[in-house]
């Protein structure tokens, strides 16, 4: 039968072939970012020429410090003054002195769980003198850091068996629990007491952020979605459903984008008022946090492919990477965006310094 | 109150929520898999000899191995870590058990894969860590060296056990192999060629109840052989260990009287695919029908992760996905099983920028035809124009005139995607009807018609240089180390650049990227790429299946990312017995010989120009 090369046997038949332009296809393999349009139309991204460079656009990062936690540290956030980097692991959260060189022990140890379950989330109060923790309890604890050694304040105590994630609003007045049972519990820290809860996870709560206004609340969860709250409105204004479970994200500080960090190695970026977001293709396994750089101009991602990522905002261009030892589990940045911090499945915590 | 007795709260938590469990999180039950996997193939490996040059492995063979080596959550990661892990050990039971005239390599895999897992170094010691598989156990520098391009796409595939479609037209690979050498006489000229060679004398077959392959009896009697030889031979060289080599071109048959010079297989048969350096004083013997010449100026690489079954469709789902997900050309199947409720997906979707929250009707989606429209014509010639404009970032320009696309009366059968060959099951006709027409908008997004010529580099130098006129790159440093990714196994080197893409490009600051590679033992991080960065090309590859409503697509990301979930190899959508056949393997090529681009038609004479 006859053959013509466009036509092999059994394949059909077309009309027109025109070329397509790239049949060599590594940039569509090695394309890591691309941009999906309102209409879901998907590109990769060509990365503007200020991708990389640039007032506060970071060129590495190195390892100034591993503090040896333990155990497998599972939060982990670093003071505004970026002399104290706080561990959670197992059942404690420890504290670290970071403000000078040399071996690091911790200066302090906080006992807020019980020695087999896990701290998830740990967040410092605007003021620095306060740090929530909540974990695998169903308890939230306040402790005091100003005090000579570091002491609980209080307890907010909820029904939820778990907290994965915790936020704290900017004028410090109220807190935000991701708890297991999918809820958002909101409370006020002032008189320790529960506002409300946002209902509408049908799985656990993974991960929160706030948006900079403070008037809105994001969280990602175990059920693939990401919900946008209003908090002062108490409900639901939007839904983003993804075929992933959310385990991280954040909303950038200044600018319309909330980066989601998916079960499925994505990242991606969504804008918050127009339907197109970008999508970033850089780790290899689950997406296990994300933080804005103040600026936000740039952001990290962590992963369980033990790989820390650094991205331009919003375009995800790679700004470095480092590869760890084992999963990523928790990061943080300092207010200063000088210093990364990560906690790692091989009980340690890491501080690096950013770069310019 | 506190949780008070011993053990995590965990155990309470749903299915899901224990994947998100902090020993999932770290993969410690994975680890402990794998701990044990090694354990039980220490003493294969040690009877497996180290082969001869044609099998390659990390040169760091004594490594710790890789807890991640086998990152059995890469894809699709079910409910739950715990069957993440046991897949990856079925994969490694199973990769480990057929140990063929490859000599070992399998057992390679695992050792190989170390160098993936220690931070900062690959086997070469190189400054600048790579995931690209190293292929030969001697890493000196005169040695030849052959890395594998893409290789943590090809561990993926092997985690579920690569499948290769094999037609009697002959059907590319996907992924493609795609090498980088090093380690050659600049000045000598050399053939690279690569043929594909049993890994066993067994016949396989799939049972799907228990997603396994299982031995079905003994090989077929031997192919004819064949080898593809790299068109650009004979080279320098300089001139090879300048680009990333591939061979994307090449087509594996099962049709035993081929004689467009394909590589001849059996279909369920295991096949290695090689590699070979040949000095041009020793290329007298070589012929794409005859097997590949041995001595002392040839020599063999192979990569155990790049084993493949030959199937004549798809037999397991998870390979069908990651064809979808990771051949760009595929894209247009992603969205495919949940069309049938694509409507209501986007309108969850696109509700949030919605003013009011009404129903999304088609007249929302630009371009979306009305419902009814079987889409056998240019439907969305126009939408092509519209992605550039939305936001700063993108190209502009480059209108995407979509060519008709017609099916012809064997609608049993869909055409072949020229990037991405397709072929469709005939029982499963009534189903192929709902995707007929989605591939037609695929295919229409798919192609990027200017109908300008392209002219792809003839020369091998594709790191940042085109022959294309109109692209302004000064890739500072279009060395292709500068670019290679030491984490990743994403080349970036850019070759054959469209003439109507246009490049953002700075002109490269001066030494600060440079100076970060070298400088790779001070720092713990690496830079991906030069501010030069990546570029896409535009042309428009929605997935956006629009033709009829169930095609609808929400929002792209839902689908992209290994999801166990919603995706067109639903069982309900195609018969089961069948597997998936709306899939393309070798996906990532135009149809076209690129040097006969400008022409609408090949003469078969033209297509095969370049296979002898």
């Amino acid at each position: 039968m006859h053959e013509s090369p466009e036509l092999q046997q059994g394949e059909g038949t077309r009309s027109v072939w025109a070329p397509v332009p790239q049949y060599r296809d590594e940039r569509w393999l090695e394309a890591y970012s691309f941009h999906v349009s309102a209409d879901g139309q998907m590109q990769p991204v060509p990365f503007p020429s200020d991708a990389l460079v640039g007032a506060g656009i970071p060129r590495h990062a190195r390892q100034l410090h591993t503090l040896a936690h333990g155990e497998v540290v599972c939060a982990v956030t670093i003071s505004g003054s970026t002399q104290h980097v706080y561990t959670g692991g197992k059942g404690c959260v420890k504290v670290w002195d970071v403000g000078q060189p040399g071996a690091k022990m911790p200066v302090a140890q906080l006992d807020c769980l019980n020695r087999d379950n896990y701290i998830r989330s740990c967040k410092l109060l605007p003021d620095g003198r306060s740090l929530i923790v909540g974990g695998e309890a169903s308890t939230l604890s306040i402790w005091d850091l100003a005090a000579p050694t570091p002491r609980i304040k209080a307890e907010l105590t909820s029904s939820a068996p778990a907290c994965y994630a915790l936020a704290v609003s900017p004028d410090a007045k109220v807190c935000f629990s991701c708890c297991s049972d999918g809820n958002i519990v909101v409370w006020d820290l002032q008189n320790q007491t529960m506002v409300r809860q946002f209902q509408g996870h049908t799985d656990g709560a993974s991960c929160i952020d706030i948006s900079d206004y403070g008037t809105r609340l994001w969280t990602g969860g175990l059920d693939n979605t990401v919900r946008c709250w209003d908090l002062r409105e108490g409900r639901q204004l939007q839904q983003h459903d993804f075929s992933s479970q959310i385990f991280s994200l954040g909303h950038c500080p200044n600018q319309d984008w909330l980066a989601v960090g998916m079960e499925s190695s994505s990242v991606e970026l969504l804008h918050v008022r127009k339907p197109e977001k970008y999508q970033l293709h850089l780790h290899e396994s689950c997406v296990l946090s994300l933080k804005f750089a103040s600026c936000g101009r740039w952001f990290v991602s962590t992963g369980k492919d033990n790989l820390l990522n650094a991205w331009r905002t919003p375009y995800g261009a790679s700004i470095f990477q480092s590869k760890e030892s084992s999963s990523v589990l928790s990061c943080d940045i300092s207010g200063n965006n000088k210093y990364i911090v990560t906690g790692s499945g091989d009980k340690k915590a890491t501080v690096y310094e950013v770069v310019y | 109150m506190a949780e008070k007795r011993r053990g995590s709260p965990c155990s309470m938590l749903s299915l899901k929520a224990h994947a998100f469990s902090v020993e999932a999180l770290i993969g410690a039950e994975k680890q402990q898999q794998l701990q044990k996997k090694r354990r039980k193939l220490g003493a294969e490996e040690a009877a497996g000899a180290l082969d001869d040059g044609g099998c390659s492995r990390g040169g760091g063979a004594g490594e710790k191995g890789s807890s991640e080596g086998d990152d059995g959550s890469a894809l699709p990661p079910p409910a739950g870590a715990a069957s993440g892990p046991t897949r990856s050990c079925a994969d490694l039971e199973r990769s480990c058990g057929s140990r063929g005239t490859a000599g070992g390599c399998e057992d390679g895999f695992l050792q190989g894969a170390s160098p993936l897992a220690s931070p900062g170094g690959s086997p070469k010691g190189s400054p600048a860590p790579t995931l690209a598989r190293p292929g030969t156990p001697l890493p000196s520098p005169q040695a030849p060296r052959v890395d594998l391009q893409g290789a943590e796409l090809w561990k993926r595939f092997h985690e579920i056990g690569t499948e290769m479609i094999i037609t009697k037209a002959g059907r590319r690979m996907f992924p493609a192999m795609r090498v980088k050498i090093s380690g050659l006489d600049p000045h000598q000229q050399y053939y690279i060629a690569m043929d594909i060679v049993p890994v066993d004398n067994k016949r396989y077959r799939y049972v799907y109840h228990s997603s396994k392959w299982m031995v079905a009896g003994n090989a077929d009697s031997p192919v004819p052989p064949r080898v593809y030889i790299h068109p650009d031979s004979p080279a320098s060289g300089e001139t090879w260990m300048r680009q990333v080599i591939s061979f994307d071109k090449l087509k594996l048959t099962n049709n035993e009287l081929d004689d467009q010079g394909h590589i001849i297989l059996h279909s369920m048969h295991k096949y290695q695919p090689r590699v070979h350096i040949i000095r041009k004083d020793c290329g007298d013997d070589l012929s794409p029908i005859k097997p590949v010449p041995s001595g002392e100026g040839v020599k063999a690489f192979s990569f155990p992760e790049t084993v493949f079954t030959t199937v004549t469709a798809y037999q397991n789902q998870q390979i069908t996905r990651l064809k979808i997900d990771r051949n760009p050309f595929a894209k247009g199947f992603r969205d495919s099983g949940r069309n049938r409720m694509g409507l209501e997906a986007l309108v969850e979707s696109y509700a949030f920028w919605r003013p009011s929250l009404r129903t999304l009707t088609f007249e929302d989606i630009p371009g979306i035809p009305k419902q009814g429209n079987t889409g056998s014509s240019t439907l969305l010639q126009g939408s092509g124009n519209g992605v550039a404009a939305t936001h700063p970032h993108l190209l502009s320009g480059s209108p995407c005139s979509s060519p008709a696309f017609h099916l012809g009366p064997n609608t049993s059968q869909l055409c072949g995607l020229a990037p991405a060959d397709y072929s469709a099951c005939a029982r499963s006709g009534l189903t192929l009807n709902r995707y007929s027409t989605s591939l037609a908008e695929t295919y229409n997004r798919l192609t990027n018609q200017t109908g300008e010529t392209f002219a792809p580099p003839r020369t091998p130098s594709y790191v940042g240089v085109s022959s294309s006129a109109s692209v302004n790159m000064s890739m500072g440093g279009t060395d292709g180390d500068t670019f290679s990714c030491p984490q990743t196994s994403l080349s970036m080197q850019i070759s054959g650049m469209s003439p109507q893409l246009q490049y953002i490009m700075p002109s490269p600051p001066s030494n600060a990227f440079a100076a970060n590679q070298t400088h790779q033992g001070s720092y713990n991080t690496f830079r991906l790429h030069s501010p030069c960065a990546l570029y896409g090309y535009n042309f428009s590859t929605s997935p956006k299946l629009a033709a009829s409503p169930e095609k609808i697509v929400s929002s792209q990301g839902s689908f992209l990312g290994s999801s166990p979930s919603g995706t067109m190899t639903d069982r309900q959508m195609l018969p089961p017995v069948e597997g998936v056949h709306l899939l393309s393997s070798g996906g990532q090529q135009s149809f076209f010989d690129s040097r006969t681009l400008g022409s609408l038609t090949l003469s078969s004479s033209q297509v095969s120009a370049h296979m002898v």
